[in-house]
């Protein structure tokens, strides 16, 4: 389960890492406020995020992102329980 | 704004750097790391530190940034190596109404005769900054699982 959740968490850092990269290439004052203020980059990845691939890329970055918490959290449970 | 993702070809990097937005970022970041503690506050407002343990590539940046506006080098190295390229921006980008009239349009005109060779160095900046940062995160999570 963790080992699962970890890859899926891989998975939206890799998503986090295209939109962020997006931010800074569309102005260097949206990269930082993607990279210092809290769920700015969920703004910007469906207000400003100009990609062909848009609509995959935020579902998989949301998608993987959801599951792999709930995934990881799971597995931390079933570990703490199994202490 | 010509979007360069996308395949539209480079943005200007003059628009990409002097935006409004990013003045106006750039003099707020000064104007708190002269405030905010070199060893900062002791909260993470970071979501993918908080959820994962894990730091994104922009962790430590505002500590690197305040001890560098504090004196303090070496601790802005170590909380950050990237810290000190933001810092130099952020001081360029903050002054930058303060410039006069025709240093800036000389700084534009340099920009747009090496567009290219700016643009790439920019984009090989930004590139860096998420490598670095990647293979931190990669790293720490590695240690982890050892």
């Amino acid at each position: 389960m963790m080992v699962l959740g970890a890859l899926l968490y891989l998975v939206t850092f890799v998503c986090s890492i295209v939109i962020l990269i997006a931010a800074f290439k569309e102005s260097v004052g949206q990269g930082f406020l993607c990279l210092c203020i809290p769920l700015y980059i969920l703004y910007f990845a469906f207000a400003k995020f100009e990609h062909d691939k848009k609509t995959l890329i935020l579902g998989v970055w949301l998608g993987s992102g959801v599951v792999g918490a709930a995934l990881y959290g799971i597995g931390i449970g079933s570990a703490l329980s199994d202490l | 704004m010509a979007r360069a993702f996308g395949g539209e070809g480079p943005a200007r990097l003059e628009a990409v750097l002097f935006s409004r937005h990013s003045i106006g970022l750039a003099q707020l970041i000064l104007a708190l790391s002269v405030v905010l503690p070199p060893k900062g506050l002791g909260i993470t407002v970071c979501w993918l530190q908080a959820i994962s343990g894990l730091p994104c590539p922009g962790c430590g940046l505002t500590r690197s940034v305040t001890s560098l506006t504090h004196g303090h080098l070496e601790s802005a190295l170590r909380y950050h190596p990237f810290g000190i390229l933001v810092w130099l921006l952020a001081v360029i980008l903050a002054s930058w109404p303060l410039w006069g009239q025709q240093l800036r349009r000389r700084c534009f005109d340099w920009l747009r005769r090496y567009e290219q060779l700016s643009w790439r160095s920019y984009l090989a900046a930004v590139y860096s900054f998420v490598a670095f940062g990647t293979g931190r995160a990669l790293l720490l999570a590695l240690e982890r699982i050892d």
